[in-house]
């Protein structure tokens, strides 16, 4: 069924890992997801809950056992020899991104998915310098070697290899892991900005929902296989019991805040979230007493 | 437990200190949370406390043993248990039990004493019942758990964790966390972590913030993360509870800048809405 | 693909095979790869399969298991083997062009060809039923003679099962890399041979980057569990011989002999 509206599309997906082996496990078990253009969707889930697998079947790094992956309703699969093509236009960064930098300067390693797609030197030029900036990086580091960055830069290399393909979807697995907050955050930043100036959907796989969940349109949370809840951050915070996705902080304090009469949201995350709440629930009482 | 003077380290081959005048005095049974931003030297740190590392100049005291004694190398490292971030770089054996075993074979025990001190770990960190298994049909946070048993079955004095909880999701986080900190209480153990979630400094009877190979910042969790500006200067973020309070303070409310926990946060928050 | 490789890998089990002394696995093994080095007819290779079916049995290992290791040699093997049947000299049988086969290449092809599968299997019989751990134990045990040339047979041991327990970590690595790669277009899925081959050596640098790091990970940590190279090391379980342990020695000293005894026919 070709369709419109989303860019990508997956129709009851399956897959088993070491099939026929005594540690057989079943990955995905039956999933269907459909993705819009310029959206954001946040992935989240126990280990082992097939966030991982489910993100390589979404640019044909993976074949689904059962199922079909639909990119502007075209299926995938159908044609073996377009699937290099398809990888172009949906770029993936796995975690921990930096331990497969291995090129002599940051720049030769930008220019591998580009040169892989056929550009010529100055297409490849352009594109670097563009991902660089998009990543907050300086121009100047181009000839370095990645293994002088820190970790935070390395990671922003990284991803810059893909941001030069110029995919239509980006997928990210964990962005933000092992970096201190500041490091998480600017990530999450430029992914925002880049996603926003090109116009590009955006799935993230992650934990980290307290830094990673400011730019979420809407969550998907995986449990065995399959998908478990689907919807918008708030209300899944609310819904969820905590030994499935422990509350963040500020969700148990706008809970306790709720249960001691004072009118919040309930499914509040963010900090500045909850100081515009308590701010304006502040400034009311004191115009009523004034 | 641990005492550091004036310890300043540089890799060879390099000019700039990584770790430049550290001293600390780390008393036994504490729990110690170390947090600063990446590349300020908190591996390094940790490093120096099981004599992984040696110091350039000034010294470590383990126990009051120098770390750089060779005769004492060994005891040092039975003492003080070192859990890095990535269980599957720290497992040799394939089996748990035998995995849990590894350290104990190493110091010369008996077969029957490896067998009741590795069974009482494997019991402490709640994984007896898969002590048969193999590594690989582990989960994550099982893994990270064999490689607790095995430091424990060790009878240390302190543990120290490098971001050992980084590969893992927030409720197996959670639970592991509880594990240590509850094998912490039963023996008396000094615990030296290094975390970039703050909620996990948190936990900790100290904080300590490294930045550039330097302590910049001692104290209790709620004296350091009332500190917001200075945090933010070193890169490192409050957590959310404190940065809540940071805001509505600096937006006039009439709230304190240390908070312990929700409940406490809730109160605060409610009164000061109820106009008291 | 790598990840296919299961050469290394431990199956945990309470088989006879598994309750063996780890020493008397490893003597069975070497026993067994003196009697494929010397097989040279069919008899011997009929008997050498016939061990290793028993061995497979009383380990209660599915076959498939031994096959799925053998996939990731599979082309090593019949190059090697293909390479053979065409060098062996001999009187010319079948004639394509240049190319000429003769009876002798094709018996030393499928001879090589054999011998490569049944060393496979054998090898992945004896890591599928026994631990890295008990390895190493039983590998220093047997090693002690090393002492009186001052080298350290733990050491030995410990290396040896240290390069085991990195067959599966480097298989996981390079199939991450290789993914990683893969989405950025390189052609290791697809394109000509070339292609493939260049996609492939771009593919050993990082893997060289990471072995190196993952290596230096693992020393440091056996640092911390008090290992220190040449000590007395003591293990979980003592290690002595039973009944079992008796009759496999005695089993495969008799297909050794058998073996070694059988006339050559060509």
């Amino acid at each position: 069924m070709p369709d419109t509206e989303s860019i990508l599309r997956l129709n009851d997906v399956y897959h088993t890992y070491s099939y026929g082996t005594p540690w057989a496990k079943a990955a995905l078990d039956g999933v269907s997801f459909q993705l819009r253009p310029e959206e954001t969707v946040i992935v989240t889930g126990s280990n082992g809950s097939g966030k991982s697998t489910l993100l390589q079947h979404m640019n044909g790094l993976l074949k689904p056992e059962r199922g079909q992956i639909y990119f502007k309703g075209q299926d995938i699969w159908q044609d073996k020899k377009n699937i290099r093509q398809v990888r172009f236009q949906i770029g993936i960064a796995f975690q921990f991104p930096e331990y497969q930098l291995f090129h002599k300067t940051v720049a030769e390693d930008i220019a591998f998915g580009p040169k892989n797609m056929g550009l010529t030197a100055s297409q490849i030029n352009e594109r670097t310098e563009e991902a660089l900036f998009f990543v907050g990086l300086e121009q100047k580091i181009k000839d370095y070697s990645p293994q002088r960055l820190s970790t935070g830069e390395k990671r922003r290399v990284s991803l810059a290899g893909i941001i030069a393909m110029q995919p239509k979807i980006l997928l990210l697995d964990e962005p933000t892991v092992g970096l201190d907050p500041q490091g998480g955050q600017l990530i999450m930043e430029r992914m925002r900005a880049y996603q926003q100036a090109r116009g590009i959907a955006l799935v993230i796989v992650t934990h980290d929902l307290e830094n990673v969940g400011a730019v979420t349109d809407r969550v998907i949370m995986m449990k065995e296989g399959k998908i478990h809840r689907e919807g918008q951050l708030s209300k899944i915070l609310a819904g969820a019991p905590d030994d499935e996705l422990p509350k963040p902080v500020i969700t148990q304090l706008f809970q306790e805040l709720s249960a001691r009469g004072v009118p919040v949201n309930r499914g509040t995350m963010l900090v500045n979230e909850a100081a515009a709440q308590i701010l304006d629930l502040y400034n009311k009482r004191k115009e009523k007493r004034a | 437990m641990f005492t550091i003077d004036e310890l300043v380290f540089t890799y060879p081959d390099e000019n700039v200190p990584v770790l430049n005048g550290i001293s600390l005095h780390i008393s036994p049974g504490s729990v110690v949370a170390l947090i600063g931003p990446n590349a300020s030297g908190k591996s390094t740190l940790a490093r120096h406390l099981n004599a992984l590392l040696l110091p350039s100049s000034g010294r470590v005291l383990i126990e009051g043993m120098d770390s750089r004694d060779p005769q004492y190398t060994n005891l040092i490292r039975q003492r003080v248990g070192l859990i890095f971030q990535n269980p599957d770089d720290q497992m040799i054996g394939s089996n748990v039990e035998e995995e849990v075993a590894f350290g104990l074979g190493n110091i010369g025990v008996a077969p029957e004493e490896i067998r009741k001190r590795s069974d009482e770990a494997l019991r402490m960190a709640g994984i007896y019942d898969l002590r048969t298994q193999s590594a690989h049909t582990l989960s994550g946070g099982e893994k990270q758990r064999v490689v607790l048993a095995e430091v424990l079955a060790l009878r240390p004095q302190g543990i120290v964790l490098d971001e050992a909880t980084a590969m893992l999701d927030p409720v197996i986080r959670q639970e592991w966390l509880q594990v240590l900190l509850s094998a912490g209480r039963k023996y008396n153990l000094t615990i030296f972590m290094i975390t970039h979630h703050m909620d996990e400094a948190l936990l900790a009877d100290r904080v300590l913030v490294l930045d550039k190979g330097r302590i910049v910042l001692d104290g209790s969790a709620a004296e350091i993360f009332s500190k917001v500006d200075k945090l933010r200067e070193y890169g490192l973020e409050p957590p959310p509870l404190q940065a809540l309070m940071y805001t509505l303070a600096e937006a006039g409310c009439p709230v304190p800048a240390e908070v312990y926990g929700v409940k406490n946060c809730a109160e605060i928050i409610s009164r000061m809405l109820a106009g008291e | 693909m790598l990840q296919d490789i299961t050469m290394g890998l431990y199956i945990p089990g309470d088989s006879i095979a598994h309750r063996l002394d780890p020493r008397v696995k490893i003597i069975l093994a070497v026993c067994y790869v003196i009697a494929l080095i010397c097989a040279s007819d069919i008899l011997s290779y009929g008997l050498a399969a016939l061990t290793l079916a028993g061995a497979v049995t009383a380990a209660k290992i599915k076959p498939s298991m031994l096959l799925r290791g053998m996939r990731g040699f599979i082309v090593m093997i019949a190059f090697t083997a293909v390479l053979c049947a065409f060098m062996t000299p001999g009187a010319s049988w079948v004639q394509w062009g240049w190319l000429s086969l003769s009876k002798e290449g094709i018996y030393k092809g499928a001879q090589v060809l054999l011998s490569f599968i049944l060393f496979i299997a054998g090898t992945s019989w004896l890591t599928f039923t026994t631990s890295p751990l008990q390895l190493m134990e039983g590998m220093s045990k047997l090693l002690y003679p090393l002492r009186y040339i001052k080298v350290s047979p733990q050491e030995v041991a410990l290396i040896m099962s240290i390069s085991m327990r990195f067959v599966p970590i480097m298989a996981e690595e390079s199939y991450r890399i290789l993914n990683a790669q893969k989405a950025r277009g390189a052609y290791i899925d697809s394109g000509n041979i070339t292609q493939r081959v260049q996609a492939m050596v771009s593919l050993l640098a990082p893997l060289f980057i990471r072995a190196w790091q993952r290596s230096e990970t693992l020393s440091t940590a056996m640092l911390c569990r008090c290992y220190q190279s040449g000590a007395e090391r003591t293990g979980l379980r003592k290690m002595f011989m039973k009944r079992a342990d008796y009759t496999a020695l005695a089993l495969m000293s008799a297909v050794l002999l058998i073996i070694i005894a059988l006339p050559d026919y060509y």
